[in-house]
């Protein structure tokens, strides 16, 4: 027996302070962040063989360990990454609703609220200069939300990337430290001993890590933890790579490790909801708003472009968007007007320029083809040059300025040309003969087209065709034969002139009254022109210098040519049944007047869609084929050039950080411009504005302003209230895993009184094992 | 949720406090409901919900525009209609001063005692038609900026033109519903439908066979400038000292048994009646001949007098007439007015009043019956009178028109009226559907903080239960 009797005891009594002393350090953590419960490894020391009996030798306390699952923690850690890119999400989230301020009166919808309130308001009451002012400043604080709101959330995109600083900060902190602690880890640990403190430590840093990115750790064999981001390793050992911030080709904000080669594909905490962010949700937001302005402008802008002010037409009109040179010749004629970097779409269709004499306020409309795949800027110009009293200049920035002769304004209305017979090919008291043919025509080179003036004389004018002043001599317009025939001496100095009625050719004396008399008189080019049946059919001047008055506004879809013709010969308000026929474009007979006996020359007859016309007194004559046109418009810009330009717009600009109200309308509210039909007090663009609110946009695939907007607005709701969704059972995931870990590992303070008492009870045998041993060895001394 | 079997403490304390917060903060949002009286006040609160309110609030914006809007139309069209009623008594009056004037015991003095009376109320009349309501010219039709009828002088007389136009001002009463909220003035006193010409005089011209065209009045003027009696020379009848008046080729007629004379088809005349030396004879038209019968053969007299004469239109240059036109065509460059006269009929100087029936302005109208009351021309009563009452055929064409345009005010009126009732009442029932989306519901709300307060307390006791408890308690 001897002295094993005093080792056991004292190891009894060791290993009971070791645990009392461990008990003690739990209870002092047992509010210590990430602490795990410690416990001394008790086992029992070898035994000795005596005498044949195997004998145990007492108690040895092995180590001190951690009571951990490191599957919990694993999970934890990944739950914690989850955890932070959903808060990080849901804070963006909120931020972006408060900037919207939506439901507390202050967002774009109550602006746009008060946009078509004061349009409203103005359509009672057009010419009224204090609700013109209104408008213009309610149209105004609209654009001025678009401006705030677009630049808060260039702001959230730009304290995005200080976020996204901060965070990859921390980040470059916590790794330095985790390396750190792997080092002293990998020199405490292989003496055999549990870095048990270090290892908490560390498992603390690394929730903070999981929190702002989602990494995966592999511990080695030294207890030392690899850490990878999707794989990328971001933490080896004793060394830390270092993360970057960067802004790749496209302006985005990407992670990037030191020395990789490529942008670091962050998935979970909150540097990846940062990140996605600054891609995503403000920037789509952005654009979305952009969009939503840009939509708003160009319906606005349709609407006010084609209108004309209380003050009348335009003597100087300066475009809000330049036209750029885009394919770097130095030029911008030669740039097609779809690559003249304008901010808006052109359509293939037509711009109506009205011309109004200031003195007689007599307008003659003219209309520019434009199909913005072919024609050129240039080619718009010298289309614009080439109306009368209109003259047009690019500046050296590329803006456009349209400019009125003196005494001349322009307008772009639809109204109705109310004096279309302008040649008195219908009732003028001019002779006037018209072809029977509608062009082009086939001609040959070098034949005539011969008249007598005056009828019934000798034939003494012969015009020859050639063609070098046709582009096709077989397929010649009635506008080129007209134009060859005015440009033939012999026909003019005889006063007769030529005009081309819509594809008809007329000709007609330049003089009026009864005595101006001529006829066709044969050549061979009367055939192909439709004279062929006329020759020799005395076409007579008139003193009846009467014609045809239009009014009304055209209430019809889209474009529409109206031609009238008589329907025999015979005097306005005279002849019985005598009538004008009207028909469309197709040729389809829409309108049939009676002009003859019982009509009272200047009364007003409904034709068609809207149109109205009086004939005053006049003699016409289906014979002599007289005939004129009237184009009618419901759009005189379909192709949108004016929008395109900028030209007598309501806003400039063309998205949402741009967007204003176009400078000459705040100076002046005067200047709106929402008369059509030019009478000061006319309302139809407000009509038309009010339409801009419920009408499907076309920049918008048909969907209305207001209704994308809410589309927007409760989008934005929805991803909120579903984060905060996500984010309540994220909570609820996490704090489940933290019970466990708690479970396992947090300390349960009666757990450790129990502990207490019985690793104090332990001592106490112990102390009193050892005594008995040492009165044990006492009175065997004594027995010697 | 597994109860774990080791239970820490901390467990308890995070318990309690994540209880203590979901509590408390339930709790906070019942009370925010309850003091915004709104459920949904950030779009996530209720997306959908969200998306609603806005959609009924862009819609109960537009109702309250619409109904604004069609309120003030109401106010635009009462303004005309109390401006018209002030014009209809104005008619009634005026019409009372010309049936007063053609009392025949009137004389000159007393017609333009009358005139100077229809002076004042024409321009009253142009007062109402361009009344203004703020800055607005009621009647210009879409022209609303300036007066809308003007007054000019044409061909020396005074006239009125519209410079408006006849269009009218709409409004939106729904959904691409548009309705009228002005009466163009050229509707009320202008030149309306015109309705052919008459003639009012007593030359003996006809209207030709060609339509004529034209607005107002005008004045054509016959003249006789020379008469030819070579016919009666054989006779030993010779041109009398006073001014003779017929036109055309008129035949007189000497009964020389019965001792009568006859110009035409006028009135069989006495010749014992007459000093010899100066026979005034008149035929039907009240054109004269002036002879000098004192060389008279005593021989029955059956001869054609030739008298040539002059025409002139509307203050124009006097033109000779050819008497077998049967349709001469006359205009005023001024007005672009035009006639077609039938020739052969005339037989006397004088005038004659061309009338554009349907197609004279009110004002016109009126100055025509002040031209007639004044009668600066000297015509005859009889002229006068049958003028007047020309101009009184005009004048209850506007009477009547007046009356129409009343109605039309009151119809368009009421129905602007019924809209706007429509859209009160869809405004009303639009803010009981929001309410239904975005307001509270009260009682839910009232029982909600009550649950969250019972909540917050039952955690706060079980917490202190819970905290109180400890092995430590036990042991010594």
């Amino acid at each position: 027996m001897g002295s094993m009797g005093i080792s056991t005891g004292l190891k009894a009594l060791l290993a009971a302070q070791y645990s009392l002393d461990t008990v003690g350090n739990n209870l002092a953590n047992s509010n210590t962040p990430g602490y795990s419960r410690q416990r001394v490894d008790l086992a029992q020391s070898l035994s000795i063989s005596r005498r044949g009996l195997l004998m145990g030798t007492g108690v040895d306390a092995l180590q001190i360990n951690r009571a951990v699952d490191e599957v919990i923690e694993r999970r934890l850690l990944s739950q914690r990454g989850i955890q932070g890119r959903l808060l990080q999400r849901w804070e963006n989230g909120r931020e972006l609703e408060l900037v919207f301020g939506e439901l507390e009166g202050v967002g774009i919808s109550a602006a746009l609220d008060d946009f078509f309130s004061s349009t409203s308001a103005l359509s009672v009451d057009p010419t009224d200069a204090i609700l013109r002012t209104g408008f213009v400043q309610d149209a105004s604080s609209l654009a001025s939300r678009f401006n705030e709101i677009s630049s808060s959330l260039t702001d959230l995109g730009g304290s995005s990337e200080s976020q996204a600083k901060a965070l990859v900060a921390q980040v470059n902190g916590l790794t330095g430290q985790i390396a750190d602690l792997n080092v002293q880890i990998a020199k405490l640990e292989p003496a055999g001993n549990q870095a048990n403190g270090l290892r908490d430590q560390r498992q603390v840093l690394m929730g903070e890590l999981a929190e702002i990115v989602e990494v995966q750790t592999v511990e080695d064999d030294l207890g030392q933890y690899r850490v990878y981001v999707e794989g990328n390793l971001l933490v080896g050992g004793d060394r830390a790579l270092k993360l970057d911030l960067e802004r790749n080709s496209d302006g985005q904000l990407e992670a990037r490790l030191e020395g990789a080669s490529k942008a670091l594909k962050v998935s979970g905490g909150r540097l990846s909801a940062v990140l996605n962010s600054d891609a995503s949700s403000t920037d789509g937001l952005n654009s979305e708003l952009d969009e939503l302005a840009k939509a708003f402008i160009f319906e606005a802008n349709q609407v006010h472009s084609t209108g004309i002010s209380p003050s009348g037409g335009f003597s100087l009109l300066r475009a809000s968007n330049p036209l750029v040179d885009s394919d770097g010749s130095g030029l911008v004629g030669d740039e097609r007007l779809i690559e003249a970097g304008l901010p808006f779409d052109l359509t293939e269709g037509s711009l109506r320029i009205n011309m109004v004499d200031e003195t007689t306020g007599a307008v003659v409309s003219h209309e520019i083809k434009i199909d913005p795949e072919q024609t050129t800027v240039e080619d718009f110009q010298t289309a614009l040059d080439g109306i009368p009293g209109l003259s047009s200049t690019i500046d050296e920035d590329g803006y456009l300025t349209l400019q009125a002769d003196a005494g001349q304004r322009f307008d772009f209305s639809n109204r109705i040309d109310a004096n279309p017979d302008k040649a008195g090919t219908f009732g003028g008291g001019q002779a006037s003969l018209g072809g029977e043919l509608d062009g082009p025509f086939a001609l040959l080179d070098g034949q005539t087209l011969d008249f007598a003036v005056p009828a019934g004389g000798a034939t003494n004018v012969s015009v020859a065709f050639s063609s070098a002043d046709f582009e096709n001599l077989s397929a010649a317009t009635a506008e080129e034969v007209a134009a060859a025939l005015n440009a033939d001496a012999g026909f003019s100095a005889a006063g007769l002139t030529a005009v081309d009625v819509d594809g008809h050719l007329h000709v007609q004396t330049a003089g009026s009254g009864s005595p101006q008399s001529f006829e066709v008189a044969g050549g061979s080019a009367s055939t192909g022109l439709g004279f062929s049946g006329l020759i020799g059919q005395a076409a007579q001047g008139s003193d009846l210098n009467g014609g045809v008055e239009l009014s009304g506004s055209y209430t019809g879809d889209g474009d529409a040519q109206f031609t009238f013709v008589p329907s025999g010969d015979g005097t306005v308000g005279t002849t019985p049944d005598l009538q004008v026929l009207v028909y469309d474009e197709q040729g389809g007979l829409v309108a049939t007047l009676d002009v003859g006996e019982g009509y009272q020359p200047g009364t007003k007859l409904d034709v068609v869609d809207g149109i109205e016309a009086s004939f005053s007194l006049a003699e016409l004559s289906a014979t002599d084929n007289d005939r004129f046109t009237v184009d009618a418009t419901s759009d005189s810009d379909s192709s949108d050039v004016l929008v395109a330009l900028g030209l007598n717009g309501l806003y400039t600009g063309s998205d949402a950080a741009s967007m204003a109200v176009d400078e000459r309308l705040l100076e002046d509210p005067d200047q709106l411009a929402f008369s059509y039909s030019g009478a000061s007090g006319d309302n139809a663009g407000l009509l038309a504005m009010l339409d801009v609110q419920d009408r499907g946009a076309d920049l918008l695939e048909g969907v209305s302003i207001g209704d994308r907007y809410g589309e927007m607005i409760s989008g934005l709701g929805f991803e909120v209230a579903g984060l905060e969704g996500s984010l309540d059972s994220s909570n609820t995931v996490l704090t489940a895993l933290q019970a466990r870990r708690d479970s396992v590992s947090a300390v349960n303070v009666d757990e450790e009184l129990v502990d207490m008492v019985r690793f104090q009870q332990a001592y106490a045998a112990a102390s009193q094992y050892l005594s008995i041993v040492s009165r044990l060895e006492d009175d065997l001394l004594r027995i010697l | 949720m597994a109860i774990p079997a080791r239970i820490p403490t901390s467990a308890s304390y995070t318990r309690l406090l994540s209880g203590l917060n979901l509590n408390g903060s339930r709790l906070l949002r019942a009370q925010n409901q309850l003091t915004t009286g709104l459920r949904i006040a950030k779009p996530s609160d209720d997306p959908a919900g969200a998306a609603r309110v806005l959609g009924l609030n862009q819609r109960l914006a537009e109702a309250a525009r619409r109904q604004e809007a069609l309120l003030r139309g109401v106010d635009t069209l009462d303004s005309a209609g109390s401006e018209l009623q002030g014009v209809s008594g104005l008619y009634t009056d005026l019409r009372e001063l010309v049936v007063q004037s053609l009392n025949g015991t009137l004389n000159d003095g007393d017609r333009e005692v009358i005139a100077s009376e229809i002076k004042l109320l024409r321009e009253q009349l142009l007062e109402f038609a361009n009344a203004q309501l703020a800055d607005r010219h009621l009647f210009g039709g879409t022209e609303s900026r300036s007066a809308p009828f003007e007054e000019v002088t044409i061909d020396g007389k005074k006239r009125v033109i519209y410079k408006g136009d006849s269009d009218e001002l709409e409004l939106e009463i729904g959904s691409g519903l548009t309705a009228p909220i002005t009466l163009a003035g050229d509707a009320i006193f202008g030149a309306f439908e015109p309705s052919g010409v008459t003639l009012t005089g007593n030359t003996g011209v006809a209207l030709g066979s060609t339509a004529n065209e034209g607005t107002s009045y005008d004045e054509l003027v016959f003249r006789t400038t020379s008469t030819n009696l070579s016919a009666l020379t054989a006779s030993g009848i010779g041109a009398g000292p006073g001014d003779s008046t017929l036109l055309g080729t008129q035949q007189l007629v000497i009964d020389a048994g019965a001792g009568t004379i006859q110009l035409g088809s006028g009135p069989v005349t006495n010749l014992s009646d007459f000093d010899l030396s100066e026979v005034t004879v008149e035929n039907e038209a009240g054109g004269t001949a002036s002879l000098d019968l004192s060389a008279w053969d005593g021989a029955d007299v059956d001869a054609a007098i030739v008298a040539e004469g002059s025409v002139a239109f509307a203050g124009g240059a006097a033109v000779p007439i050819d008497f077998t036109d049967t349709d001469f065509r006359m205009t005023d460059p001024a007005t672009g007015n035009i006639v077609h006269l039938d020739m052969t009929g005339v037989s006397a100087e004088g005038s004659e009043l061309v009338s554009y029936s349907g197609a004279v302005n009110a004002f016109d109208v009126i100055e025509g019956i002040i031209e007639d009351l004044e009668n600066d021309d000297g015509l005859n009563v009889n002229d006068v009178f049958d003028r007047l009452g020309d101009r009184l055929n005009e004048l209850d064409r506007h009477m009547g028109r007046v009356t129409q345009s009343l109605g039309v005010i009151g119809s368009r009126s009421s129905r602007l009226s019924t809209s706007a009732d429509r859209f009160a009442e869809a405004e009303l029932r639009l803010e009981g559907l929001r309410s239904d989306v975005q307001d509270v519901d009260l009682t839910a709300a009232v029982i909600d903080l009550q649950r969250s307060q019972t909540a917050l307390q039952m955690t706060q006791a079980a917490g202190a239960q819970l905290l109180n408890t400890s092995l430590l308690d036990y042991l010594r």
